[in-house]
């Protein structure tokens, strides 16, 4: 089994790669394959691939497969503690969050409460292995942590009147080699990361994903707008790495954090 | 009439170029991506025929269960707790989910606590070993039927075979049968076998209807079952 956060317990955890690179978002070299691993690892492989591993389908517009993306941490790049790039508004809700933190307040942080973490947010997940799931209509983004499931359909249009969800509403077409993925319709408690970088209703993520090296490698550009939130765009690049090796492991919240299920309180005063 | 040894040949050849032609080999195979619920809407799970073949310690565990449901007690349903319901129980929630074929994955997306069930057909499985509630499956093609062996389960009390509280051991092997009816339904033929709460196996039949026109919402199983209290 493996160990996350729970109700109540350290806020920022252990680490495992820090891998994303902050704008500007161009050919930043990619981290060696595999993320560091220190004890026990929870991951199934490291280093090179096996010989005799499945290769990456050479269709651009084929992205099925299992994937590391080397994460960004407890914070987005380009967020800084200290000085943050963010809106008076933002930096209010930023530094209560922080503060909660210090005075050991248990955080309204969605995720610890076993609730699905803000897209953006998978980026800073503490876990690599992301496996993507195609058909003809829908691209899937299934993390391993949380078994958090973005559903993406292809080609169609975000709808009118939007109920504000976790993961918001995920819209992508091709542009060429590239898959660009519009998602909106986020709620405006949004942690996009786990020190508390706010988001709100009007937080708009684009993604772009591309193969590069024949598909050995994903390259996603990232870019998350919310003019409440964020003085400027947040702009970075993520590397995926194929590694059809990977172990998979069911992560189940509610196992370890049964009290957060039976309404036990959770940290009154703590908001936002 | 017996068919001449020549005509077997020539039986025999197409059917290899039949296999050896991957576009069209796969294309017969049924394709079941979309979305789908159990019909009814919380499948009951239980034999085809006669009760369930307990030996004495499966039957006291469920036994129990079942004098604690009689009298309005279902605390032990872990379901009610956000515990993934595991394998087959899962897909017999009154909830839709969504299955997306790939030629070397079968996946289960389920809408009930964002659960996902990855079934390989390349006859390994990237699982960890450590057991898991809904279960390490494999699964492979015998004409057009898609037969998936699950095993590595956690256990009761953490997990239950259906609404009626049916208990499993770390022995549980779920086969399933799956197969088209007609495009928008599946019937999943399921044994189950438990030689540790089992005199015998078990079978049953869940049958999935498609849904058109139905997205996968986002469940918050946490407020869920806080509104219910």
């Amino acid at each position: 089994m493996i160990s996350k956060p729970s109700v109540g317990g350290t806020l920022l955890g252990l680490w495992l790669a820090v891998g994303a690179v902050a704008a500007p978002a161009t050919d930043a070299p990619a981290p060696a394959a595999g993320p560091p691993t220190g004890g026990r690892s929870p991951f199934g492989a490291s280093g090179a691939l096996p010989p005799d591993a499945p290769k990456p389908s050479a269709d651009p517009h084929d992205l099925r497969g299992l994937y590391y993306m080397h994460m960004a941490g407890p914070l987005l790049p380009g967020i800084d503690k200290k000085n943050p790039p963010l809106t008076p508004a933002g930096l209010a809700v930023f530094r209560q969050r922080l503060a909660n933190h210090d005075a050991g307040l248990v955080p309204d942080d969605p995720q610890v409460q076993c609730r699905p973490m803000n897209a953006a947010r998978m980026y800073g997940t503490g876990f690599p292995q992301v496996q993507i799931i195609q058909s003809a209509n829908e691209i899937v983004i299934l993390l391993m942590e949380d078994h958090i499931t973005r559903r993406i359909a292809l080609n169609g249009q975000h709808p009118a009147h939007l109920a504000p969800t976790y993961l918001g509403d995920s819209i992508g077409h091709w542009e060429g080699d590239t898959l660009v993925v519009d998602t909106i319709g986020f709620r405006d408690d949004s942690w996009l990361d786990e020190t508390g970088t706010p988001g709100d209703h009007n937080e708009h993520l684009i993604e772009r994903f591309r193969k590069v090296d024949g598909g050995s490698k994903l390259e996603d550009q990232v870019t998350i707008e919310d003019p409440g939130v964020f003085s400027q765009p947040l702009s970075f690049t993520v590397p995926f790495t194929w590694r059809p090796d990977a172990t998979w492991d069911e992560i189940i919240c509610e196992e370890g954090n049964r009290d957060a299920v039976d309404g036990s309180p959770s940290g009154a005063g703590a908001k936002p | 009439m017996m068919p001449s040894v020549f005509e077997s040949r020539i039986g025999i050849r197409c059917l290899t170029l039949l296999f050896l032609m991957p576009g069209p080999a796969f294309a017969r195979h049924p394709d079941f991506t979309g979305v789908w619920q159990a019909t009814p809407k919380s499948a009951p799970l239980l034999p085809t025929s006669g009760p369930i073949p307990f030996d004495d310690r499966g039957a006291a565990l469920y036994n129990a269960i079942q004098a604690r449901t009689k009298v309005g007690d279902r605390s032990w349903d872990t379901l009610n707790q956000c515990i993934p319901p595991g394998t087959p129980r899962a897909m017999a929630q009154p909830y839709p989910f969504e299955i997306i074929q790939e030629p070397t994955r079968v996946s289960l997306l389920f809408q009930l606590q964002r659960l996902d069930r990855s079934i390989s057909l390349t006859g390994h499985s990237n699982m960890s070993s450590d057991p898991t509630f809904m279960g390490d499956s494999l699964g492979h093609w015998e004409g057009n039927t898609l037969v998936i062996e699950s095993a590595n389960f956690k256990t009761t009390p953490d997990t239950f075979l259906n609404d009626s509280g049916a208990p499993h051991s770390d022995q549980l092997k779920v086969t399933e049968r799956w197969s088209s009816v007609n495009p928008d339904t599946l019937k999943d033929e399921i044994k189950i076998e438990d030689p540790k709460f089992l005199t015998r196996p078990w079978h049953t039949v869940l049958v999935l209807r498609r849904l058109k026109h139905v997205a996968i919402a986002e469940d918050v199983c946490v407020d869920r079952v806080r509104a219910k209290h």
